[in-house]
């Protein structure tokens, strides 16, 4: 096994979490390498070094048990201060808002309807009178005017209407 | 550190190890009755903790307070979710998981208010173990303040590892249990955590 695969198990070998087999491995190769054998004799050092790092750990319980009490006999929160607490918070506040802008905007370009003001507005634009246009069939390939009646019957032409005719007559 | 308060530490320590390890059943039954909302059985399961939930926080945070608060907050929580608790892990391993992510939330509010993580607070004293010189004494303090540093300026990740395997001494299970991850991962982890620990250490003469 090469030097580097055998390194990444150095650590389960100094806390002897190897199965055997490896041990047997681990220990060939620390025989003949001074690099492993370095890193290992520094893993013993630190680790005895961090032991020692023990403080007097300061006496938590009676300070605990205070804020235990603290928190028992605080009052218990009901649903509407829950609510009031969920509802001011400015991540709530701000989502709200959002959502009340993007619902407004969006209702807006669902139930528009242009006015005929806004008709004519549009017309003048495009420089075409709806009634100019309707009068005049000449003009009416120049633009489609807004509001333009649908009429049922449609011209098809002579040529058309004859050959209709032949059809049904038969 | 007042000589006053040094003696008061002494008497807290003394009186922590001297405070024997409970087996399982007596545990369990503390458990059982923090669950049924005695808070003497809470108090007792803090003197019997209070000394590895402080000493990993302080081994997370490096600082006195913060480790204080953190311990402190920690056996709030356990007290509130007690209950939750339905023993199918080890008790020590569901509470220094708690500690661990009340470290974090600290560790999160100090990159907010961007203070620096290497203000290492050791108005705590070292537990003089054995009789030692005041040189001894210096030597070792000022070997632990290079170590601390080291330490802190490791990845949380790293430094979480080292905390829990090298000063509580868990088993790989364990270690996996608190950090809710595989064994295979504690172990190429615990490998890259000491790598990182000895070349920090090294850039340091230590």
């Amino acid at each position: 096994m090469k030097h580097q695969r055998i390194q990444k198990h150095l650590s389960a070998y100094f806390d002897n979490e190897l199965t055997s087999v490896l041990r047997k491995k681990v220990e060939d190769h620390l025989r003949v390498c001074q690099e492993c054998t370095e890193m290992l004799e520094d893993f013993k050092v630190n680790r005895e070094r961090i032991a020692e790092l023990v403080h007097p750990a300061p006496s938590l319980k009676n300070a605990v048990l205070a804020k235990i009490r603290e928190t028992e006999n605080a009052p218990q929160e009901n649903f509407l201060s829950t609510l009031r607490r969920w509802v001011f918070r400015p991540i709530t506040v701000g989502a709200t808002a959002l959502s009340t802008v993007c619902l407004v905007v969006a209702l807006y370009f669902f139930t528009y309807t242009p006015s005929p003001q806004y008709d004519e507005l549009i017309d003048f634009y495009f420089g075409v009178h709806t009634q100019e246009v309707a009068n005049n069939p000449l003009k009416s390939n120049v633009a489609t005017p807004l509001n333009t009646p649908v009429t049922d019957t449609e011209d098809f032409g002579e040529e058309t209407d004859t050959l209709l005719d032949i059809f049904f007559q038969d | 550190m007042s000589v006053t308060s040094l003696s008061a530490d002494m008497e807290t320590y003394s009186e922590i190890i001297q405070v024997e390890e409970f087996d399982s059943q007596q545990e369990r039954e503390l458990i059982l009755r923090c669950q049924e909302r005695d808070t003497a059985a809470m108090g007792t399961l803090v003197v019997q903790y209070q000394h590895w939930v402080y000493n990993i926080a302080f081994g997370m945070l490096g600082h006195h307070e913060d480790a204080q608060d953190a311990a402190q907050d920690a056996f709030l929580s356990v007290w509130q979710n007690i209950d939750s608790f339905q023993f199918r892990s080890r008790f020590s391993t569901w509470l220094y998981r708690i500690v661990r992510n009340k470290c974090l939330n600290v560790i999160d509010q100090r990159k907010r208010r961007k203070t620096d993580p290497m203000e290492i607070d050791d108005s705590q004293p070292w537990v003089p173990l054995d009789t030692v010189t005041p040189e001894q004494e210096a030597l070792r303090t000022e070997q632990n303040e290079i170590l601390h540093a080291a330490l802190d300026r490791l990845k949380e990740s790293y430094r979480t590892i080292l905390i829990l395997r090298e000063l509580r001494e868990l088993s790989y299970e364990e270690i996996a249990e608190v950090l809710n991850c595989t064994l295979g991962r504690v172990k190429s982890r615990l490998h890259e955590a000491r790598k990182a620990l000895r070349a920090e250490l090294e850039r340091t003469d230590w």
